[in-house]
């Protein structure tokens, strides 16, 4: 392993920074996110949904590229950010979690959504009519009704940044040490020829995907145990 | 035209939800027991929750020993009506416990306990 540069390690540091600051940010924007898209009866929902899935159908070198065009020297973002001394996002850390979370935010908005619509009117009503606010009624019912949801966003959440490429490359720029994920190392790996480093970060990687899918199928069947 | 009155339930509801039309008005003693009856489907649940504040017809007036909880103007959040209200379907929150759901209750009335 000492062949393994100690690169290696800073990179797999950075890669689960990212993912666990990405986490975070997806659960605090997707949650009223996804709670409005459940409940909410007005038409912008489905244009909402619609945006909101687009980087599951596009190639996340697209996604990449218009960030890159809005958060990068020159665009809109960065003449804004200038006019108090701001920096450009693009090629740092903060540019980084931005296309991550956007790139995971379809995948963590759809299971929260279905787990608030899953839990219905009944509950929300019955708590109002204990006397529960609507913020007081969100915290102490809907959310725990919607727990399993949740735990099954973070999941997806986590793992799709790790995982994630194409963005990361766009609009990080590769990087050693401050924007060189994981996924972009075993890229450099294969373009050195460097096949033995590569296959141990690829089974490494791929062992972490099995755990997620195991740890997925978890939450779903103790949830399901749960509820009957 | 039933106005507000102390010491009466005022109600008068008109429209639809969900097809089914409470379409009724009548004013009873906010003393002592009322019961609505009426065959399946005719609207007892309907006028239940519109008074209960969980459904809003558009046109309605629902006053309760003088206090105004709906007219053209006003409309009281149902966490706000000081009602209890038992619902046909099971509505038990099976993820709180037996001494967690009425500290549901609690936690929400204490700033208008002093109030009641």
């Amino acid at each position: 392993m000492d062949s393994l540069s100690p690169e290696i390690w800073q990179s797999l540091g950075l890669t689960i920074e990212l993912a666990s600051v990405t986490t975070v940010i997806l659960l605090i924007v997707g949650t009223p996110l996804a709670w409005w898209l459940a409940r909410s009866k007005s038409l912008w929902t489905e244009a909402v949904a619609t945006i909101i899935a687009l980087p599951l159908v596009l190639p996340p070198t697209v996604l990449g590229f218009y960030l890159l065009a809005l958060l990068g020297p020159n665009g809109p973002v960065d003449l804004l950010a200038s006019l108090w001394g701001g920096r450009t996002l693009a090629f740092t850390f903060a540019g980084l979690v931005v296309g991550s979370v956007l790139s995971a935010l379809p995948l963590v908005v759809e299971p929260i959504r279905s787990a608030f619509a899953a839990v219905g009117d009944r509950p929300l009503e019955i708590a109002a009519t204990l006397r529960a606010s609507p913020l007081y009624a969100f915290f102490t019912v809907a959310l725990p009704l919607a727990r399993p949801g949740l735990l099954t966003a973070a999941v997806l959440g986590f793992a799709h940044t790790i995982s994630t490429f194409g963005v990361v490359v766009m609009i990080g720029g590769n990087i050693p040490g401050r924007t060189k994920v994981l996924s972009a190392f075993l890229f450099d790996f294969v373009q050195e020829s460097r096949w033995r480093e590569a296959s141990w970060l690829a089974g490494a990687m791929a062992m972490f995907a099995v755990a997620v899918v195991l740890t997925l199928t978890l939450i779903d069947k103790y949830s399901r145990r749960r509820s009957t | 035209m039933r106005t507000a009155t102390p010491g009466h339930i005022e109600i008068a509801f008109r429209g639809s939800i969900a097809g089914f039309p409470p379409d009724t008005h009548f004013s009873v003693p906010a003393k002592g027991v009322a019961a609505i009856f009426g065959p399946p489907g005719c609207g007892t649940t309907a006028v239940a929750r519109c008074i209960a504040g969980l459904e809003r017809l558009p046109t309605g007036l629902c006053a309760i020993d003088g206090e105004v909880w709906q007219d053209e103007t006003t409309f009281r959040p149902p966490h706000l009506r000081s009602i209890g209200y038992v619902s046909q379907e099971a509505g038990l929150f099976l993820h709180l416990s037996v001494r967690r759901k009425p500290a549901l209750w609690c936690a929400q009335t204490q700033t208008d306990a002093d109030r009641v």
